[in-house]
């Protein structure tokens, strides 16, 4: 069940043992040189359960952190295991996604991590989907969301799944989960002395969001989120996408003009939000983006434009 | 509670005298009015655009297609001119023009509505059935009753109810899909529905469904033959809106 990283430590996880025991599992999976965005959220730190959303239970995220760290070999093929390359694989699976990942370690202490990259090539089946068409990730297999995804790890692995239907149940976008809203807030109050985001939080979002929350922290931390603002006070977001292409996020409702929020959040309610829609929360929180003054008439022009930047 | 909910509930408990008239200012959450076509969505926007511009907040914006044919009539001293002159009539032609409408609405100067209403989206939407492009409107809807509310100032709010025809049989999956994402919008529902007619009278069966956050609550609406309309909360005791009822004892729509 539990596909092998390199390391045999990073077997079964620790039931009920403290959250250490996760922690040392993605230090070794770290170890074993795997994709960074394990060890951007700086596992040498111990979780402290007392701050995570009450509906998950210790282990539940123990068992949820170990299948992120498998997540890649296990959900690219159910039950069948290439020897010898499960290291790899689950090293070159991140990376290939995030190609600007190591940045979003602002945020942590932990060094980047080149040489997965290399390994990308060895994976036929890794998803090089270009950031231009994220609902691709989700043509190329179940797996490939696996980021976007949370709430569905692998078969193998069913204990996320149960911590899943918990947060995915649809509240609709104009609230969020009254667990993402409490970490938005806790997140909020940690940095409002300038700090950076806590580790901790970094691991809940990633837990929420998957590979979106790497996603976004990454456009946060390239300053692409900004605030339209105009004269009579209507404001909207703009992103600047990986791509270079720039998405029109409301904020107010959820709403965001990338392809990813149509397909994943709309007509398949799989995602609660895009990273672009994250980035937006994720720099109201942290108090970082960029601002923007136009004139009334000229939002009215961004406005009425973002229906046309649909891929 | 739900202040537009409140409002359209104050124009359905109007005529019952039941309605307490609770004033209190909070956020006031979107409302999706369904139902079938001749479900008397239209004649219940119109109360609430009267209701909302008897309370003397600030204009209220009615958005449709065409210009309604005839004013609803209505019982009470509700009709006066006075209130009539608080509405403001806008027919956008086409879903461009409607965007564009809403996408301006910033640029609008004078006092900013207090309650906007949209009537017939399912006109609006018939032009592009894509997802995206009616999460758009809704989202834009939105946002423009979001930023009327900036606007009005703190403590007063704008409201949003939208109507929406519905198919009176199933339909296919496309609408099914859009529905369930304006659903998504809109958490507060109220559905319409034809109830057992009388003697040359039509009954409807309002259910107002505060998207999770209230309780269940129902009225038979009752349009006499002279287009008077009367509207008697359902079950007939009192509904008591601060109670916590599970759902009234009604079959569900």
């Amino acid at each position: 069940m539990i596909s092998a990283s390199a390391s045999p430590a990073a077997a079964p996880p620790a039931p009920r043992r403290s959250c250490s025991a996760a922690a040392g599992l993605e230090d070794q999976a770290s170890a074993a040189g795997r994709g960074a965005e394990v060890t951007a959220l700086s596992p040498a730190r111990p979780a402290r359960p007392a701050r995570r959303p009450a509906t998950l239970t210790c282990q539940q995220r123990q068992q949820a952190r170990a299948s992120a760290a498998r997540r890649p070999s296990a959900q690219r093929r159910p039950g069948s295991r290439r020897p010898g390359k499960q290291a790899h694989r689950a090293a070159a699976a991140p990376p290939s996604r995030r190609p600007q990942q190591t940045s979003s370690q602002a945020h942590s202490q932990k060094p980047v991590h080149g040489s997965p990259r290399v390994l990308c090539a060895l994976r036929p089946r890794a998803p090089e989907v270009p950031p231009l068409a994220p609902n691709a990730r989700r043509l190329a297999g179940p797996p490939a969301c696996a980021g976007t995804q949370v709430y569905v790890t692998s078969p193998s692995s069913p204990a996320p799944e149960n911590a899943g239907p918990a947060m995915a149940a649809p509240t609709g976008p104009l609230t969020l989960p009254a667990v993402v809203e409490e970490l938005l807030s806790e997140m909020a109050a940690a940095v409002r002395d300038g700090a950076p985001i806590p580790d901790e939080h970094l691991l809940s979002l990633k837990f929420v969001f998957g590979s979106s929350a790497v996603q976004a922290l990454d456009l946060v931390d390239h300053q692409s989120v900004t605030l339209i603002s105009s004269p009579s006070g209507r404001c909207v977001y703009q992103v600047l996408g990986s791509s270079g292409r720039t998405y029109t996020c409301l904020a107010s409702c959820h709403y965001c003009s990338c392809p990813a929020f149509a397909f994943s959040v709309l007509r398949k309610g799989d995602s609660l939000l895009c990273k672009h829609l994250l980035a937006v929360y994720l720099s109201q929180v942290t108090r970082t983006c960029q601002q923007l003054s136009v004139s009334d008439k000229q939002l009215t022009d961004i406005l009425s434009a973002e229906k046309t930047q649909e891929a | 509670m739900w202040q537009m909910a409140e409002t359209l509930r104050r124009a359905l408990n109007l005529g019952s005298a039941a309605g307490p008239g609770k004033n209190t200012a909070e956020a006031e959450p979107p409302l999706l009015l369904l139902g079938g076509p001749g479900s008397g969505k239209t004649a219940l926007l119109f109360a609430a655009a009267l209701e909302a511009a008897g309370e003397g907040r600030g204009p209220v914006l009615f958005l449709s297609r065409r210009p309604l044919q005839s004013l609803p009539r209505r019982t009470g001293p509700a009709l006066d001119p006075l209130r009539l002159q608080k509405i403001r009539f806008q027919y956008p032609p086409s879903t461009r023009e409607l965007l564009r409408l809403l996408c301006s609405a910033h640029e609008a100067r004078g006092p900013a509505p207090s309650l906007l209403l949209l009537d017939g989206l399912e006109e609006y939407l018939v032009e592009d059935p894509g997802s995206q492009e009616a999460a758009y409107l809704a989202a834009l809807l939105l946002d423009t009753a979001v930023h009327f509310s900036h606007r009005v100032g703190p403590g007063r709010g704008c409201g949003l109810i939208v109507a929406l025809q519905t198919q009176e049989e199933g339909g296919d999956s496309g609408n099914a899909l859009q529905l369930a994402l304006l659903q998504r919008y809109f958490p507060a529902q109220c559905w319409l529905q034809s109830g057992a007619p009388g003697p040359g009278q039509c009954c409807l069966r309002a259910s107002l469904e505060p998207g999770g956050l209230g309780p269940r609550e129902e009225w038979w609406v009752t349009f006499q033959p002279n287009g008077e309309m009367t509207i008697t909360p359902w079950p007939t005791q009192v509904v008591d809106t601060s109670s916590h009822k599970g759902s009234s004892s009604g079959s569900q729509p």
